[in-house]
């Protein structure tokens, strides 16, 4: 089974989206920091990541950083409410950047987009 | 005529002297002002071009009966000069030639004025000698221009100099044309003495039209300036306009998100009972996160004026902390609040200063979540008279602000943390600007942070 790492601090959100990726078949992990997401990565082995970037402590971009770190292969999708942090550079190194909206259908996309080249690769 | 600051006006009163009946009877006169270019300009002629006009002009002039005063002060616009303006206009006479050689035999005043030679020019010469300079009938006036020399041909003139102060800035020409009545030395004696009046009065208004010129330039310079610092103003609200939008936009898209996503839920399964009732709720929630925000938004932007009254702050913090005081341990936070025995009311809005203290609890309690374990987690409220003014200390264990943060912590919509509007802290300040009181904070990263308010006890109604 595909496990997804869903790194979110709303707690109303975490829920949404870990019940929306269930929905597609998905083994959902949570995070509610960029430390716990650390954790969860190296602990969990996710095939992928979902990321919020505003969170307390350690941001999304600087998460995105460390996690690629541990490993290149993870492919990870920023999943934000701000459309201006895809300028910054650190999100180029993420696989996708959805702007956060209540049509969860770009989100689920943008996972099996980063997922099927995964596949590939 | 030396009071006389507008510059037309005084030009043709001078004339007006020189040609009016009542005053000294020239059949025509013109002036010429020297310019920057070592120019005289034609400036302005009184008198007509041909006998024919002159006829005219003086069966209206004897069927009106006007006197001097009459004729000087005409109703503004109403044609003043006539043919010979025509014959002279845009006339300019270089004055380098005034520097001809040839010992010219001038003459002034009591002394009979000398005729001109041949080939001179006249009015140079009257505006280089400051002295009259007579043009006999029939003087070769080679030196002029042809329509001045033609308009003068085979008439008996005088040019006077106009004198102001230590220069000379024009020359007036004056002629009996029509009715070739010769001109006496008293004539020329008046004539040169109206040059000299005429010359200071002419500088006065230069000058005047001088300051009024550059006064006019000031005004233009200010109004650029105006312009330019509204410009500046509209810029930076519109700067503020962005930063509010952008910081709106994202504070409403979280809640908007997951209400819509949970509605989507809803409508996919609503056989799901559990499911239903508990994403109606999440809903709810969240819309009252947005009229939250909303409320906020607006208190910050549409703020009342303080209702100030008597008001003891012992009293609004304890009955604040009575309220507050569960969700406070809920966060495991002790409050602490140690009220001065002697503190004298202030001025002030209770209700405003209520949300002051509850913007700094919230600060505080958030703050102190991300403390260490170990660390306690206090919040103390400290209330003192300090001479003519009240400070009230609210005073965390905290994570402290960094040191660049701090100096813009009452910035609106500036915020340090992820889901804050950085209205809170602004709305503070602006509270207590209102109160004419003064807040201060003092923050060591890791360690607390304190914030200090400062009231004036304001002198209290009976």
């Amino acid at each position: 089974m595909t496990r997804i790492l869903l790194v979110e601090d709303d707690d109303h959100q975490r829920l949404l989206y870990r019940e929306e990726l269930e929905e597609e078949g998905y083994d959902v992990v949570e995070a509610c920091t960029g430390h716990e997401a650390l954790a969860r990565v190296e602990n969990d082995r996710p095939d992928a990541v979902v990321l919020d970037i505003n969170m307390p402590g350690m941001d999304g971009l600087h998460t995105l950083a460390r996690i690629h770190d541990l490993n290149r292969c993870i492919p990870v999708v920023l999943n934000s409410a701000y459309a201006a942090y895809k300028d910054q550079f650190v999100s180029w190194i993420a696989d996708a950047y959805v702007t956060k909206s209540s049509n969860l259908d770009e989100l689920k996309c943008a996972v099996r987009g980063v997922l099927a080249r995964r596949t590939v690769s | 005529m030396e009071g006389t600051i507008d510059l037309q006006g005084l030009l043709h009163a001078i004339l007006t002297c020189v040609t009016a009946g009542p005053g000294l009877g020239f059949n025509r006169a013109a002036l010429f002002l020297a310019d920057d270019d070592r120019r005289l300009v034609a400036t302005m002629a009184i008198g007509p071009a041909t006998p024919e006009e002159a006829q005219a002009i003086w069966a209206r002039l004897a069927s009106e009966q006007k006197s001097l005063d009459e004729l000087l002060y005409k109703p503004h616009g109403e044609d003043c000069t006539s043919g010979f303006q025509g014959l002279l206009a845009g006339l300019a006479i270089p004055l380098a030639e005034a520097a001809a050689p040839g010992g010219i035999p001038t003459s002034a005043g009591t002394r009979p004025a000398a005729k001109t030679p041949a080939g001179l020019n006249p009015l140079a010469e009257a505006y280089r000698t400051r002295r009259i300079v007579r043009i006999g009938a029939g003087a070769s006036l080679d030196g002029l221009p042809p329509s001045l020399r033609e308009a003068l041909h085979g008439t008996e003139a005088v040019c006077v100099p106009l004198v102001a102060k230590d220069r000379c800035i024009g020359v007036m020409v004056a002629d009996n044309a029509f009715n070739r009545k010769p001109i006496g030395e008293e004539r020329t004696r008046v004539l040169q003495l109206l040059g000299l009046l005429a010359g200071l009065a002419l500088d006065n208004a230069r000058i005047y039209e001088q300051v009024d010129r550059q006064a006019k330039q000031l005004r233009e310079t200010l109004d650029a300036l105006k312009s330019t610092q509204e410009k500046l103003i509209h810029s930076e609200r519109l700067a503020t306009v962005g930063a509010v939008a952008a910081r709106v936009s994202h504070e409403i898209r979280n809640p908007l998100t997951t209400i819509g996503g949970f509605a989507g839920m809803l409508r996919a399964r609503p056989q799901d009972r559990v499911r239903v009732e508990r994403n109606a709720a999440i809903i709810a929630e969240e819309v009252e996160k947005l009229e939250a925000l909303l409320k906020e938004m607006l208190d910050f932007t549409s703020p009342r004026p303080p209702t100030l009254a008597p008001t003891d702050l012992n009293l609004v913090i304890g009955a604040l902390a009575d309220v507050h005081r569960a969700e406070l341990n809920v966060e495991n936070v002790a409050l602490v609040v140690e009220g001065n025995d002697d503190l004298p009311p202030v001025q002030a809005d209770p209700h405003q200063l209520q949300r002051v203290f509850l913007n700094l609890w919230r600060n505080a309690v958030q703050a102190m979540r991300e403390t260490p374990v170990d660390r306690e987690k206090v919040l103390t409220i400290r209330t003192r008279h300090d001479g003519d003014a009240v400070k009230i200390a609210c005073a965390d264990t905290g994570e402290g602000i960094p040191p660049d943060a701090l100096l813009r912590i009452f910035t609106p919509f500036f915020t340090t943390r992820p889901r804050g509007t950085g209205l809170g802290l602004a709305l503070v300040k602006k509270i207590i600007d209102d109160h004419n009181g003064n807040i201060d904070v003092q923050s060591k990263p890791g360690s607390g942070t304190t914030f200090t308010i400062t009231l004036p006890v304001g002198r209290l109604r009976p």
